[in-house]
């Protein structure tokens, strides 16, 4: 019995709220394999970052390590590896890696970048004291003059004092997330990760109080004008 | 009548806003800026309410928000004040606690029958006999009560939220305003609210007249308004303090839950009434609502007034009126030495009547009790009594109490601090304050403005200091000089039955006069007995005269008397506000919207959504379900388990861990191999089942219950701790979609898609292999839970729609269907294999529940394992068991939970049960007594209807029990 087969092409991703962006005529674009809602339909004109913008990035690539050597592996990988817990440092092509736990590290690659994809393929399913972490994290990017609004209607931190390049891992709206708070556009904003099953949960609240704000959903050309074609 | 004024300086409404509203189905017109109440007055309309018990007439009392007895509802809104709502272009507003509308309320009635209720009358009347009560009780919940909740109103989603500050200034009076200022020019955070909708406190409507507060009073506003470090909130109340300066504040559209690092408590004083006969009636208000009603709203309070008078504010105030056009017939000071200052020479200069050591023994009302018409003035007494023998009647429209002053410092209670009596004020003032709270102005015992504002800016910069932002020297606090602000007793008896102390609940001095007779001689227990303080207000404008008469009662000081225990809210706060946005996370597996998209029912299954079942048109729900099972049985089937909880674990004691953490063996599982594992807690009883994946020698993947699976993962962690082994754990279940191929087509469908060798040797039952399935790393275990070959597939979660679509295509050609949550429950019912909180309970433990054969032999040690040691060697309760139902036959079915009966007892309950089968007729899962659990043994089940249904005690497996088509 000829019970096996060739792998088929690589599978393609979707984000968890994909459903969600296509009921706003969402415009999708494939970079770096990988698909993002690039500009939705009600989106307001212009380039401006409106008085919130919330977008989608559950498209990035996402690598999570942990075990006894993680720290090792990732230094001998050519990563910057954040000395402290919850501290970020850039990867080399872009994106970041944060450091979650003694023994634990998040990569996310940036729009451009590649390195967490690589070191994905790289790890496989594990190395010798090294686990794979499956992340298939929504990631969120909430911007804006009136993100710190959005904020403290779901959230008991005060984000004013929050130190950019730090993660904190709190509640938002009740959905446990790890967020990084930093600047876009010379605007406030937040990275917010969370399991992607809580993700069309979490959007559709996000969305309600960032339109009650005057903000709007944005597609990530409007946060990110260089976005590769 | 149009008793509004020209424009004055400094009011609040805007002339060029008409609003047209109606109340009581009247059509009324008044300014925006208005609120309720003032609109009315400006209408002559006095009769804006009536009483909780008594139902009498009741009208504008403090314009400050206390007024308990005007209270409206809009038939969506409801028990919202007079004096506290702004009317708006449309407002159509009913009074409530009337029958029959305000002006003809048939319980009105119920002043005739006051003599049969005193306090307490409830307690003593109704208890017996005790078969009339609910009668009684349906009676006064119809009677008692003021508006009506409207269950079917659509929910109202407020926007709550959080904020955070250095300092917190509760009040935009004087001593706020200076406080604020003085703490943001060192560098401090400030959030400045008041209640009000405009900052200023008593500067907007006491000192209105004066030029040099008015002078001080816009230069500070400039400061605040200007000021980077001050936030300034009109409109919000801060409505309770907790612990840490967790401060509740509340504003039209939402709760805003604060962090402070130290509050400044600036909230002045309620002013308080004076008891004596008919004190209720409208047209007798507190000095401050008359000015209120003339500064902020330029309404003409009265035409003719008399002003009682025990400090120098009420010489104010009838300055103030008589500048407007009120007539002023007289001033009745309660003081013998009438008013220290130069006012009491304006008031004689301006032709008013000074009355010194004179009170007011009764208002005497108009017919109907809408209006008063005169009032009726007595000397007093050296001790304090009426000389009843001197009364003089003078005409008047109007009554005007400026008697004394109760600190509004309900917050400085709940935040720690402590009160003591201090006879120069004769009111209460801060004794002890915890770190970081501060009091000043009114609240501190000062009344002078120059004084406030002295303590406003000492108090903010003792809060700067405190927060380490000032080291210079703090300046004293203010001390007041003058005269007492307020009477010591300004409480009148003239034997008459309607001198009310609580407006509230309509309580007069007789009231606590029995209470105490009755030896209620405990400020708590008074309290509780009479109901003082208790209805909407809380009392703020009764517990000081309350706690004035207790102590005289009791022949006791204030101290003495001690207070009742404030606690939040400050004011009542609608339920909406409290609720905000009604966060309810909930997880969707990545194939939700596919689902959804073909026909899925979705069922909430803990925090999941998951598809009970795919609808087709035309069948029922259990037709549906049942031709997916037959599907899966004959063809091939697709769910979504992405539910199951998926954690790895990982490390050189991975497998010893797991020998801890289950009742079966691992240490010696083979690579590539799966075992079922059951977890039991310390006691013994089943908390958790799944498949146990051995990926690499130092790598398993385990399975867990959906709803159970962040439980059980925290306890491995827990464990891991408390073991101190070499493992990691990854709870990777949100990240992983996973799907179940079931059925005798699954290895075609999945050849297709997979690089993995499906051949039954290359990849045997309970076999588990790392392969790609349509591109997509996977995860891939033979399983058998429904009981044909099938596979369950774990991918990335990004991947699964991909992955799930592939296989639906690939299966087409096989007549795939998916299949949902219920279909699953009946064929593993069939297949003899419980649910761990389904099946078993709080107590089942693996003899119980017929998996024993899952406890490894000889194992030294796993979580529960002594416990099972010990139920081993008892004899069992129960079994769970097999029931079979005949295929023709009549009567209900059981349902899940419905009990056994042999003989007259309990002998069992159905766990499971399957209307319809495979097998063509019902099948159940149960626990039953083990002398009664013989295969072929018949059992009697109560049905929900009361009926019985038999069955007979089946072999489990149902179906396949040999376990062929599986393998």
């Amino acid at each position: 019995m000829n019970v096996a087969m060739n792998p088929a092409p690589a599978a393609a991703r979707r984000s968890p709220i994909h459903d969600a962006l296509e009921a706003r005529g969402a415009e999708w674009r494939d970079v770096n394999g990988t698909t993002f809602a690039v500009r939705l339909r009600d989106e307001p004109a212009g380039d401006d970052i409106p008085a919130a913008a919330l977008c989608d990035l559950s498209g990035l690539n996402q690598l999570g390590v942990k075990g006894p050597d993680a720290a090792n592996w990732l230094s001998t990988a050519g990563v910057d590896v954040p000395a402290d817990l919850y501290e970020s440092r850039p990867l080399p092509s872009g994106g970041r890696v944060v450091r979650f736990g003694a023994h634990e590290f998040f990569l996310e690659d940036g729009i451009a970048g590649s390195k967490a994809s690589e070191l994905s393929e790289q790890l496989g399913f594990g190395a010798e004291q090294v686990y794979r972490v499956e992340h298939q994290d929504a990631t969120f990017l909430l911007t804006g003059p009136r993100s710190l609004d959005v904020m403290a209607q779901t959230c008991g931190i005060d984000f004013r004092e929050a130190n950019g390049g730090r993660a904190i891992f709190t509640r938002v709206a009740g959905v446990s997330c790890a967020l990084l708070p930093e600047t876009i556009a010379d605007q406030q904003a937040f990275r917010l990760w969370l399991d992607p099953s809580y993700a069309p949960y979490l959007w559709e609240e996000l969305v309600v109080i960032v339109e009650s704000l005057g903000g709007h959903v944005v597609g990530a050309g409007r946060l990110f004008p260089d976005l590769p074609a | 009548m149009d008793r509004r004024l020209p424009p004055r300086e400094g009011e609040w409404i805007d002339r060029s806003q008409p609003v047209e509203f109606r109340f009581e189905g009247q059509s009324l017109a008044g300014f925006a800026g208005d609120v309720l109440s003032s609109a009315l007055w400006a209408h002559d309309v006095r009769l804006q309410g009536r009483s909780f018990k008594y139902h009498r007439p009741r009208g504008l009392y403090s314009l400050a928000g206390h007024d308990a007895n005007v209270i409206v509802e809009d038939g969506r809104r409801t028990n919202m004040r007079g004096d506290l709502l702004p009317i708006t272009d449309g407002l159509d507003v009913y009074s409530v606690n009337t029958s029959g509308g305000l002006q003809r309320d048939r319980w009105r009635i119920m002043e005739r029958f006051d003599r049969f209720l005193p306090v307490g009358f409830y307690y003593k009347a109704f208890h017996t006999p005790r078969w009339l009560f609910p009668h009684y009780e349906n009676q006064m919940r119809q009677v008692a009560g003021l508006g009506r909740v409207h269950p079917g109103n659509a929910a109202v989603e407020t926007p709550k939220d959080y904020a955070f500050c250095d300092l917190l200034v509760v009040g935009a009076g004087p001593a706020g305003l200076a406080g604020a200022i003085a703490a943001a020019e060192q560098g401090l955070k400030v959030l400045l609210v008041d209640e009000q909708p405009h900052p200023g406190g008593s500067l907007n409507w006491q000192w209105s007249g004066n030029p040099a507060a008015q002078e001080q009073f816009g230069g500070m506003l400039e400061q605040v308004h200007s000021h980077d470090n001050i936030e300034l909130r009109c409109g919000t109340q801060a409505a309770g303090a907790y612990n840490d300066y967790w401060i509740a504040l509340v504003d039209d559209r939402r709760l805003t839950k604060l962090r402070a690092k130290a509050m400044l408590v600036a909230t002045g004083c309620f002013e308080q009434p004076a008891v004596f006969q008919n004190n209720d009636l409208p047209g007798v208000m507190l000095a401050s609502a008359a000015q209120r009603l003339l500064q902020l709203y330029a309404v003409k309070p009265f035409d003719r007034a008399v002003v009682v008078a025990a400090n120098s504010d009420g010489y104010r105030a009838a300055l103030d009126l008589h500048g407007a056009g009120v007539e002023i017939a007289a001033i009745a000071d309660l003081r013998h030495d009438g008013e220290p200052t130069g006012l009491a020479q304006n008031a004689a200069d301006a032709g008013i009547e000074i009355l010194a050591g004179c009170a007011i023994a009764e208002a005497v009302p108009s017919g109907g009790k809408a209006r008063i018409q005169a009032a009726a003035v007595c000397p007093l007494e050296k001790d304090g009594s009426l000389r009843t023998g001197s009364l003089r009647r003078i005409e008047c429209d109007g009554i005007a109490m400026s008697v004394g002053w109760s600190p509004n410092v309900g917050l400085v209670y709940q935040a720690g601090g402590r009160f003591r009596y201090a006879e120069h004020v004769e009111q209460l003032v801060p004794s002890t304050l915890p770190d970081g709270l501060f009091v000043a102005g009114r609240a501190n015992g000062l009344f002078e403005l120059h004084d406030q504002i002295a303590d406003g800016r000492r108090a903010g910069l003792s809060a700067a200091a405190h927060l380490g932002r000032f080291d210079g020297n703090l300046p004293d606090s203010p001390q007041h000089q003058a005269s007492p602000p307020s009477h010591p007793y300004p409480i009148f008896s003239n034997n008459g039955k309607k001198n009310f102390v609580d407006l509230d609940e309509d309580l007069h001095l007789a009231d606590f006069k029995n209470a105490h007779q009755e030896g209620y001689d405990n400020i708590e227990l008074v309290k509780r007995f009479t109901t003082v303080g208790m209805g909407p207000s809380q009392g703020k404008l009764s517990n000081a005269n309350a706690i004035r008469i207790l102590a005289r009662l009791n022949g006791a000081s204030i101290n003495e008397t001690g207070t009742t225990t404030s606690r939040p809210f400050y004011q009542p706060v609608r339920i909406s506000h409290l609720a905000g946005r009604r966060f309810h996370p909930q997880r969707r597996t990545p194939l939700d919207g596919w689902h959804r998209q073909h026909g899925a029912e979705m069922m909430h299954a803990g925090a999941w959504m998951r598809p009970e079942f795919y609808s087709t048109s035309g069948s029922t729900r259990d037709a549906c379900i049942l031709a997916e099972a037959k599907n899966v049985r004959e063809h091939v089937g697709l769910i979504d388990v992405g539910t199951l909880g998926k954690i790895l674990v990982c490390g050189p004691d991975a497998a010893r861990f797991l020998e801890h953490i289950y009742t079966g063996r691992f240490e010696k599982q083979k690579v590539g191999r799966l075992r079922y594992g059951v977890a039991c807690d310390e006691t013994g009883v089943i908390i958790e089942d799944g498949v146990i994946a051995r990926l690499a020698e130092d790598r398993f993947y385990v399975s867990a219950t959906s709803s159970g699976a962040a439980v059980f993962y925290r306890e491995m962690q827990r464990w891991a701790l408390i073991f101190g082994m070499k493992v990691t754990l990854i709870n990777a279940t949100g990240h992983l979609a996973a799907m179940n191929l079931a059925g005798p087509k699954s290895r075609e469908v999945l050849a297709g898609l997979t690089d993995a060798d499906l051949s039954p040797d290359a990849f045997p039952y309970v076999g588990v292999k790392e392969a790609t399935v349509a591109g997509a790393r996977a995860i891939v275990m033979r399983v058998g839970f429904v009981g044909e070959l099938g596979y369950e597939i774990h991918v990335p979660a990004s991947q699964g729609w991909h992955v799930w679509t592939s296989l639906m295509e690939a299966g087409r050609p096989h007549n795939i269907r998916p299949f949902g949550v219920e279909a699953q429950r009946l064929l593993r019912l069939e297949k003899g294999h419980l649910i761990v909180g389904q099946d078993t309970d709080a107590l089942t433990h693996p003899f119980e529940a017929d998996v024993a054969w899952a406890i490894g032999k000889d194992k030294p040690f796993f979580i529960g394992s002594r416990s099972l040691d010990i139920v081993k060697q008892q004899s069992l309760d129960r079994k769970l068991v097999g029931l079979s139902f005949p295929a023709h036959r009549s009567g209900p079915l059981p349902q899940e939970c419905c009990l056994i009966i042999h003989e007259g007892e309990i002998v069992g309950r159905i766990t499971s049960i399957a209307p319809a089968s495979t097998l063509g007729h019902p099948i159940a899962m149960a626990f039953l007594r083990p002398d009664l659990a013989n295969v072929g043994a018949k059992v009697t089940i109560r049905t929900t209807d009361g009926r019985t249904a038999d069955a007979e005690v089946a072999a489990m497996p149902f179906y396949d029990p040999d376990g062929a088509r599986q393998k």
